[in-house]
């Protein structure tokens, strides 16, 4: 416990590296954590199993429609944090990960695109709540979305960003109030198949690590509160 | 910052192994819905099957059978043999080639 899905049918949305930045961050805290990667480009499995990470999550790869809640149910036994990373699609897969997860993370970028595939999202989360609801009536899936490749502290926020958060304020859906900012060091974990810490001539590293540090603290602070209630 | 982050609150979150130790791995599988139900409520957000289906087994076709090849035969008959003809074969139920066909072996045998 807990499974967290990151999920958007939109292919580029940050799933990914939000997953993985998180996956590694709560790691490098001493939690045991592992990612299933079920998209279908394996990013992270490649990170994981091509490169030397200095990290302790491990990474499962090649999870079908078939096989996935099976995978989640058996990893969730074992680790403490199970994150499984998703395609960009809306498919079965994607669905039953959905269903069989304690909280799903819902990466935006501050584009229309995005937020229109994330409320596609949050309809199959809503219509898996019911069914789940069927047999205990006050069963939820709870869910937030993360903006992603944001401006950093202190950066300005452009005027489609403001019209596009006044937009999902009226939709009432619940956002991260941290966000994760775009950064050279998140893209450059995935060319180099390491972790933040571990990283050298990445930009501002400083402020990755603490930003990182900043959205995993929020997702904790998220879970903890969800289970408590 | 966006997004909520308001930037007069100065309480930044951050990951203590204390929060951490709180999280167990689960002790008993989660109870969960019913699959079908489930695929059926993902289906009305438009959420499908995107994997390649396994291709059905192809039930192997009978190997044609060799026609022989066929000639148009025409011939003038005196009337009373072409209706015992007729009659022959409309009584055996039989095509005129397949009539022919018996007469022929009845005759041979």
């Amino acid at each position: 416990m807990p499974v967290i899905c990151t999920a958007n049918p939109k292919g580029g949305s940050g799933k990914s590296t939000s997953t993985l930045i998180l996956a590694t961050t709560l790691a490098a805290k001493g939690a045991s954590v592992c990612i299933i990667d079920a998209d279908p480009n394996q990013n992270i499995h490649d990170w994981r199993h091509n490169g030397t990470p200095d990290t302790s999550v491990q990474v499962f790869g090649g999870v079908k429609e078939d096989d996935i809640i099976s995978v989640i149910e058996e990893k969730a036994s074992e680790f403490q944090f199970v994150f499984v990373d998703l395609e960009g699609t809306a498919s079965l897969l994607v669905s039953r990960a959905i269903a069989f997860s304690d909280f799903v993370l819902i990466p935006i970028q501050a584009s229309a695109m995005d937020v229109r595939q994330a409320a596609k999202a949050i309809r199959a989360i809503r219509n898996e709540e019911k069914v789940r609801q069927r047999s205990n009536p006050e069963a939820t899936i709870p869910y937030r979305m993360l903006l992603v490749r944001g401006p950093a502290a202190g950066a300005p926020v452009t005027r489609s960003q403001k019209r596009l958060e006044a937009e999902i304020a009226e939709t009432g859906s619940p956002l991260f109030r941290t966000s994760l900012a775009q950064r050279e060091a998140f893209k450059v974990m995935f060319e180099s198949r390491k972790t933040l810490p571990e990283l050298v001539d990445a930009g501002n590293l400083e402020g990755a690590l603490a930003n990182a540090e900043e959205v995993a603290g929020e997702l904790i602070q998220i879970i903890a509160d969800l289970e408590a209630a | 910052m966006g997004f909520g982050l308001d930037e007069s609150d100065d309480k930044k979150p951050v990951v203590t192994s204390e929060a951490l130790s709180k999280f167990k791995p689960r002790q008993a599988p989660k109870p969960v819905a019913n699959v079908i139900e489930s695929d059926v409520a993902a289906a009305q957000a438009g959420f499908i099957s995107r994997e390649p289906k396994p291709k059905k087994a192809v039930r192997p076709t009978k190997p044609k059978q060799e026609v022989e090849q066929s000639f148009q035969l025409c011939m003038r008959l005196p009337s009373s043999t072409l209706d015992q003809f007729v009659a022959f074969a409309t009584k055996h139920k039989l095509s005129y080639p397949k009539a022919m066909q018996k007469l022929l072996d009845g005759f041979r045998g």
